[in-house]
């Protein structure tokens, strides 16, 4: 189930959300939760469902074993059991995720063709596998106690607003909401306010640039005008980061209505002065996991090397970054990219580039960013080439494929609204308003409602779009 | 409540949205599945669940009979088939659908007019996602042109053998077309200049060049974009009264060439207006879009006594004209009159008129026929209406078509993908 469907907004969450405030008790409130959000996976992925409680029943137990070993002062048995989990979480991924990859990787060096049937990806998995396995490892490293109420540890983990794109989030987070009361109002009042922005960046901005974006990704790169390709990459560039930031801001905006404060997973990256600025600003809760649980560990356990540790850190997380996103190699390539750039800033050209006036710096940042799309988004690595000799003029500026006849020039005042709402200019806008007394809050709400509805009138005319990070 | 948090409160009023639509499904109750006459297709409803079947498929689960327990009741689950019946019912079910959709395109419009603003085009886009566009100043609405390839010349030439294939088998029959210049292929559609592949009219000046000489062809062109107007409704792909008229006046003058003792042309200037029927076509229709509409206006004819067959040989009542000139018709916006009105494409219709004749023909071609049919019919005792592209596989032989029916003349109407173009209009001997 999508949160953008009209089945989300209109029958599940109402239903959920009655169910959530009427019920009295703290414990019956996250029972609903559990079972909504098992109905939210099953609903799309009916087969998997047993996978994924088998999958929690599996960290529930193997978390509290861990504890109780280290209660009991055995840590080799606690170690042991830390490693299992871990194996295990990241294996189940594997086979589902990477098999294929794997296997067509080892049938082209061979040269051989292996018959393989690939797996469905269950729904989520590779942002329920990060929270399971922070979850086990801040046990085993006592910096949180297991949960023993297994409704509170469903609750965390599988809690559907955070289900299937995160934001991946750490037991410590949410501990304590998951023993709280009702929201207050205001807390809720928040939660719509961001739900609504969410499903607006989705439906009225991310989902019509793709739209534009992809009719001109459609056609022959060979035969593409570097103003159309740069018309495409400025679009895709708008498009991951609202679509999945507007999931985000959905996610986040239903956690406040039910008592959750998710962490935030972006802060306006296109706004950065560096690559390392960047990723400090995008998709923060993966950044987040893989500084704590490799980045940091790498650090400790290599510390005797000197020559060039840190970059060969640096570089092992974000090829580990790339391949998260996807078992093919454009993913790979894309981490290595970003994993290179960071080595290189962290080795003193982040201080020079510190020292460059503040628009190159943007303008370093970006082009940089805006390249690395081209990665990520054409998974066949044959069309890099002929791209980018579109997007730098071997084609000519202009050719028979124009805007013009691809019906897209319409797009560019979304396009311009997108820009808008990459940078924090609306944002501060709003931080403002409650100082500004009843009227702009007035103002400000009943644009909330409006634009709720207006996106509602979009998805009924041009359907619901699925979101791109789920897939990863 | 406090004064200062009244405001805020406000946006409760978004609870209020979300559980009015679960509310107003209740309250409505179950409802059949509806036509719709803007979309042309019949909506989705919510599906039903039979208890019994669970019932019993429960128990072939205790029984270990689990493909059994599946097929009967699960694998609808399993294979997301009823999610997916479900998620369609509630886009299709959802209270103020239509105005919800019509809201969306038209703050689109606005979005397009906003960019066009600063362009000399003459046309402008009527919608973000499909080709269709709208005169600035006459608000015509009309597609994009069709491209000119190797291809279309490879279609054309392929059309063109069957052709000669068709005439060298049946020398004795008489094979006419009637070509009508579609805006699509026209070197008048107003953004020719944007596709720089354009047919522009080259396809169909390619096939007068080549085209067999046996084919007895009639050509109802455009002099002008205004032509447009005065043979084809403005936001519908179909030829008005005018161009079904001048048609028939072009088929008629083809026809008595080999024909000679043709019954007269039946007098056709007895034209009614339905006063109040705005005509919106397949174009308005698609891009969801109110704009002028065209009168319905159709042509009140004397013709002689005749009766309509299906396949099976059933008489039928094909069309809805009796019902429309007593008065009843639809006047919800977007209702496809002409298809009302002249009826339906099905594959095959057989006219049997009492008027003294013995020739039989066969009508070959889509919806631009269903207007034209009955008066054609009128000078020939038998009139066949073959539509190929309802035939299984788009597969037509008229060898066999004439081991029932005997025919004299072949007649193919409409526009070039029909006389010389696609795939599914293939004729074979």
């Amino acid at each position: 189930m999508e949160l953008s469907s009209l089945l989300f907004i209109f029958i599940f969450l109402p239903v959920f959300l009655i169910l959530f405030y009427v019920l009295p008790f703290n414990i019956w409130r996250n029972s609903v939760l559990v079972v909504a959000s098992l109905v939210f996976f099953a609903w799309t992925d009916l087969k998997q469902l047993p996978l994924l409680i088998g999958s929690l029943l599996f960290n529930y137990i193997l978390a509290l074993t861990i504890e109780q070993y280290t209660s009991q002062r055995k840590p080799a048995n606690a170690r042991a059991f830390m490693w299992i989990a871990v194996v295990v979480n990241i294996l189940v991924l594997v086979f589902y995720k990477y098999t294929g990859f794997l296997v067509q990787t080892v049938a082209d060096l061979a040269k051989v063709t292996i018959e393989y049937e690939p797996k469905d990806l269950p729904l989520g998995i590779s942002f329920l596998t990060f929270s399971s396995v922070s979850y086990i490892l801040d046990v085993y490293h006592a910096s949180e106690k297991a949960e023993k109420n297994i409704v509170r540890f469903f609750s965390y983990l599988i809690m559907f607003p955070k289900l299937l794109s995160g934001p991946i989030t750490r037991f410590g987070q949410v501990k304590n909401e998951l023993l709280k009361t009702r929201p207050a109002t205001d807390e809720v009042l928040d939660g719509i306010r961001r739900f609504i922005g969410g499903l607006a960046k989705k439906t009225l901005l991310a989902d019509p640039i793709n739209f534009a974006t992809t009719k001109v990704f459609n056609n022959s790169f060979d035969s593409l005008g570097a103003g159309a390709a740069w018309f495409g990459l400025i679009g895709y560039t708008l498009v991951i980061y609202l679509d999945f930031s507007g999931y985000t801001d959905m996610a986040i905006g239903l956690g406040k209505m039910i008592g959750f404060k998710l962490p935030e997973n972006f802060n306006f990256p296109y706004i950065s002065r560096s690559i390392t600025d960047f990723w400090r600003r995008w998709h923060m809760t993966l950044t987040a996991w893989f500084r704590n649980y490799l980045f940091i560990p790498l650090e400790f356990a290599r510390k005797r090397e000197k020559f060039l540790r840190q970059q060969s850190d640096i570089l092992i997380v974000f090829l580990l970054t790339g391949l998260w996103h996807g078992a093919n190699w454009n993913y790979i390539i894309w981490g290595v990219y970003f994993g290179i750039i960071l080595a290189i800033e962290a080795s003193g050209f982040g201080k020079v580039l510190k020292k460059l006036p503040v628009f190159l710096q943007h303008f370093y940042t970006i082009a940089l960013v805006m390249l690395s799309w081209i990665f990520f988004r054409f998974t066949d690595i044959k069309t890099w080439g002929p791209f980018l000799k579109s997007l730098f003029g071997k084609n000519g500026w202009t050719t028979d494929i124009t805007l013009r006849n691809l019906n897209v020039l319409s797009y560019i005042p979304v396009f311009i609204l997108g820009v808008i709402f990459c940078l924090p200019l609306f944002h501060n806008l709003e931080k403002k308003v409650p100082q500004g007394g009843i009227i702009p809050r007035l103002v400000l709400d009943l644009v909330y409602l409006v634009l709720f509805v207006v996106s509602i009138a979009y998805i009924l005319a041009n359907g619901f779009s699925v979101f791109i990070y789920p897939q990863f | 409540m406090k004064p200062s948090h009244l405001p805020s409160k406000i946006l409760l009023l978004f609870f209020a949205i979300i559980l009015a639509v679960p509310v107003f499904w209740v309250v409505r109750g179950k409802v059949e599945p509806q036509r719709s006459l803007i979309e042309y297709r019949t909506l989705n409803v919510f599906p039903s669940l039979s208890f019994k079947d669970f019932k019993t498929a429960t128990k072939r689960v205790l029984q270990f009979k689990f493909q059994e327990a599946g097929e009967l009741f699960y694998d609808q689950f399993t294979q997301n088939k009823f999610q997916t019946r479900f998620e369609r019912g509630v886009k299709d079910q959802f209270p103020f659908r239509s105005p919800g959709i019509q809201l969306s395109k038209n703050l689109d419009r606005i979005l397009i007019r906003m960019v066009y603003l600063f362009l000399d085009d003459p046309a402008i886009p009527a919608d973000m996602r499909l080709l269709v566009y709208e005169t600035r100043d006459t608000k015509i609405l009309f597609p994009s042109p069709e491209k000119f390839t190797t291809g279309t010349i490879n279609d054309i030439d392929t059309k063109i053998s069957q052709y000669k294939t068709l005439m060298e088998t049946y020398p004795d029959i008489h094979f006419y077309a009637l070509m009508l210049e579609l805006v699509e292929n026209s070197q008048f559609n107003p953004v020719n200049s944007i596709f720089p592949g354009a047919d522009a009219g080259r396809s169909i000046e390619y096939f007068m060049e080549h085209k067999p000489d046996g084919l007895n062809l009639a050509y109802l062109p455009m002099g002008s974009f205004a032509d447009y107007t005065r043979f084809y409704f403005r936001t519908d792909h179909h030829w008005n009264i005018n161009g079904t008229l001048a048609g028939y006046e072009l088929t008629y003058d083809l026809l008595k060439e080999y024909y000679p003792d043709i019954s007269p042309m039946i007098p056709h200037d007895n034209l009614y207006t339905f006063p109040d029927i705005g005509f919106l076509g397949r174009w308005a229709r698609q891009v969801f879009y109110q704009t002028k509409p065209d009168p319905f206006t159709v042509a009140l004819l004397d013709l002689p006594p005749y009766k309509i067959y299906n396949m099976a040989g059933e008489e039928i009542e094909y069309n809805k004209k009796a019902e429309y000139l007593a008065g009843k018709y639809s006047t919800v916006p977007f209702t496809d009159h002409y298809i009302v009105y002249n009826g339906a494409d099905v594959d095959y219709l057989e006219y049997v008129s009492e008027n003294g004749s013995q020739r039989n023909l066969l009508i070959i071609g889509g919806s631009y026929t269903n207007a034209i049919e009955p008066i054609l019919a009128a000078h020939y005792h038998h009139t066949y209406a073959v539509d190929i592209r309802h035939y299984p596989d788009y597969y037509f032989s008229l060898g066999e078509f004439m081991m029932e029916h005997p025919v004299d003349d072949v007649l193919i109407i409409g526009g070039p993908s029909v006389v010389m173009r696609q795939w599914q209009w293939v004729i074979n001997p």
